[in-house]
């Protein structure tokens, strides 16, 4: 809600801080996650796909994927596994940390058997 | 299944983090192996044990962890905590 002349008015958060002079302070959170070798980039575009359907999964140039504003990238191979980033601003916290735990519950699992 | 999310935050941040007040309130919720750096553009608090970076710059906070949620989830309460919001 913001008041002008004794008139208040609802704004989208991000003008309510133009309108204050204010600027936004951007957070963001990279995390890392050990995925096993049988768990290639397609594997795991189809996972996202099924589990976060109602969300945006997409191949980016770069051979990364993104959910949404959410970024997963390999940041290292071997034959022990393959090691993910996963990134995500605050604004989508709740995406970001479920699918982290997703990849973590899900690939960790069978990793060890 | 599909997961349900909610896609607005919680909370809107602004402005900038005082170094000072972060430092303080991670060490009472318990962070206490921490090393702080300046850097040209700000500052760099180094979780050694946890292998856990926090990049600090104007208007910026960027949280690396190594997929401990449980840390992570509390870095992030006390960072929301120390920066003006609402």
């Amino acid at each position: 809600l913001v008041m002008h002349d004794n008139r208040i008015t609802i704004v989208e958060a991000s003008q309510a801080l133009k309108e204050c002079s204010a600027s936004e302070h951007e957070i963001r959170f990279t995390s890392t996650v050990s995925l096993p070798p049988a768990c290639s980039m397609d594997v795991l575009y189809k996972t996202l796909k099924q589990r976060f359907s109602g969300h945006n999964v997409q191949h980016a140039s770069d051979g990364s994927l993104q959910v949404d504003s959410v970024l997963v990238k390999i940041s290292g191979e071997s034959d022990e596994g393959t090691d993910m980033l996963v990134s995500w601003p605050y604004q989508d916290e709740e995406l970001g940390s479920s699918l982290l735990t997703m990849l973590q519950n899900r690939f960790a699992k069978e990793k060890r058997e | 299944e599909e997961e349900i999310i909610n896609k607005h935050p919680k909370h809107y941040v602004y402005g900038n983090l005082d170094i000072e007040d972060f430092v303080r309130n991670l060490t009472k919720h318990g962070v206490t192996d921490m090393k702080v750096e300046d850097t040209p553009g700000g500052h760099i608090v180094h979780l050694p044990s946890e292998d856990t970076i926090i990049q600090v710059e104007e208007g910026s906070t960027h949280i690396f962890c190594e997929g401990n949620e449980t840390l992570r989830k509390k870095l992030r309460d006390v960072l929301i905590m120390c920066l003006p919001k609402f």
